[in-house]
């Protein structure tokens, strides 16, 4: 090992003369994450977990029983008619008249007497009648996963919620940062703020592009979402604060006539 | 010994589960030290004070994966340091890294003896980007000039020239301070 080397190795605690700013905690205190819970809290949790399954079992339980509704009814003609007589759309519902009694009959070859029970050649007649009045065009069935859907729905109604949110406060803090003037330092001192924005928008473009495109939504994509989004909060915080403190640097500086006022335009 | 580490280890398992005071002492204990490293490693106080602010915020984030916590101030140390030469690495530019510097053989003096640590470290503080760089993690942080390049995407002999250009450019600003005050 070369001398110098050795020599400030085992001196290196003198070394350590500067003290950081009195401040610089709080920075830290604010941008750690939230703390685990501590006993105290593990209650109150755990009932907030409970809360939480209990609303989402609710939901996707009515959720499927609207759509079981729905299907239902469109179905119990479906099932009377042939093949080529299938509805188009699950918007077919019967009419609300003696005929319909007909229609919604099971189509075995020994019936079920109902309370209603009308004559044969009538019976016979409004089949014809009803069967007239079908569409000709042949349809194929077309197998929808409501639960799908329904997953899919919410997950885009969060994530949408989500981006405009953060969208809000983070057009508020571009503007309060564009608005503040800056003093003697050149705009490009900030260029690798405005850098790393810029790489921070474009992995929101591409993650909102995958969802776009119909990839399946998930915690995790929904997770990146809000961590992209809180990391431009952050940097944006962090050029504030950045151009604040060149201020108060630059204002107790004494005045030259190179001073000149300028913006960072982000 | 064992007493002051049962200690540290019970303040990091406190600040691990997110007690506030614990991490303050932690804060408290190890700032300094980091901060300097910090300012050793940027050159100028506002990188630095982002830096150790990125250290400590990762760290604390991370804290429940460190297995003993005995270790937490060398841990801490190498997530700085990391954060630092990732951070140096945007700025230095490689082209203007001469491989070529004329080496001055210091064998015949100790010129460093009888110059302040904190003279040293404020002349480290205000070597050129690149040299600075590389004589903090080869001199303080004990890497090895493969480890440097390989860190900061250079190559060995680079690093090694720009350790000797460092080590020349001290001496060149220190010796005439220590023949003017004595």
């Amino acid at each position: 090992m070369d001398r110098l080397k050795k020599h400030l190795q085992d001196h290196l605690p003198e070394m350590d003369v500067e003290l950081p700013q009195s401040d610089l905690w709080q920075g830290i205190q604010q941008r750690i994450a939230p703390a685990q819970p501590s006993k105290g809290m593990l209650l109150p949790m755990k009932m907030m977990r409970w809360v939480a399954a209990a609303s989402v079992l609710t939901v996707v339980g009515l959720a499927s029983f609207l759509l079981t509704q729905k299907r239902d009814g469109a179905s119990v003609v479906q099932m009377n008619l042939p093949v080529e007589q299938l509805p188009l759309t699950k918007e077919v519902v019967p009419q609300k008249t003696n005929e319909t009694l007909v229609v919604v009959t099971p189509k075995t070859e020994t019936p079920k007497p109902t309370k209603k029970v009308l004559p044969q050649p009538n019976k016979q007649k409004l089949m014809q009648n009803f069967v007239a009045n079908q569409p000709k065009k042949k349809t194929s069935i077309k197998v929808v996963d409501s639960a799908q859907i329904l997953r899919t729905n919410l997950a885009n109604v969060e994530w949408k919620k989500v981006s405009n949110d953060f969208e809000l406060i983070l057009v508020a803090q571009k503007q309060r940062i564009n608005r503040t003037p800056l003093l003697v330092e050149d705009p490009s001192y900030f260029d690798s703020f405005k850098l790393a924005l810029q790489q921070l928008e474009n992995d929101e473009k591409k993650l909102k592009k995958e969802m776009a495109n119909g990839t399946e939504m998930n915690d995790q994509m929904l997770d990146q979402l809000i961590q992209i989004n809180q990391q431009k909060l952050n940097l944006l915080k962090q050029l504030q604060a950045e151009i604040n403190r060149m201020n108060e640097r630059n204002k107790l500086k004494p005045k030259s006539e190179n001073n000149t006022t300028s913006f960072v335009n982000i | 010994l064992t007493a002051t580490q049962n200690i540290l280890t019970a303040v990091v398992d406190r600040a691990a589960k997110g007690d506030a005071n614990a991490q303050e002492q932690l804060y408290r204990q190890f700032g300094k030290a980091m901060y300097n490293i910090c300012l050793r490693m940027s050159g100028n106080t506002a990188d630095a004070e982002d830096l150790l602010q990125d250290g400590f915020v990762q760290a604390f984030n991370h804290l429940h994966q460190l297995k003993m916590a005995e270790q937490f101030g060398g841990w801490l140390k190498r997530i700085v340091v990391n954060s630092c030469i990732k951070h140096c690495k945007q700025r230095i530019r490689l082209n203007n890294l001469d491989e070529n510097v004329e080496r001055v053989d210091e064998n015949d003096e100790d010129w460093w003896q009888h110059i302040g640590l904190d003279q040293i470290h404020f002349a480290i503080k205000q070597l050129p980007n690149g040299c600075r760089e590389v004589f903090n993690l080869f001199v303080l942080e004990d890497y090895s000039h493969l480890q440097i390049a390989e860190a900061l995407g250079m190559s060995v002999s680079t690093s090694k020239s720009q350790y000797h250009r460092a080590r020349m450019l001290l001496r060149a600003q220190l010796l005439p301070q220590l023949k003017e005050h004595g």
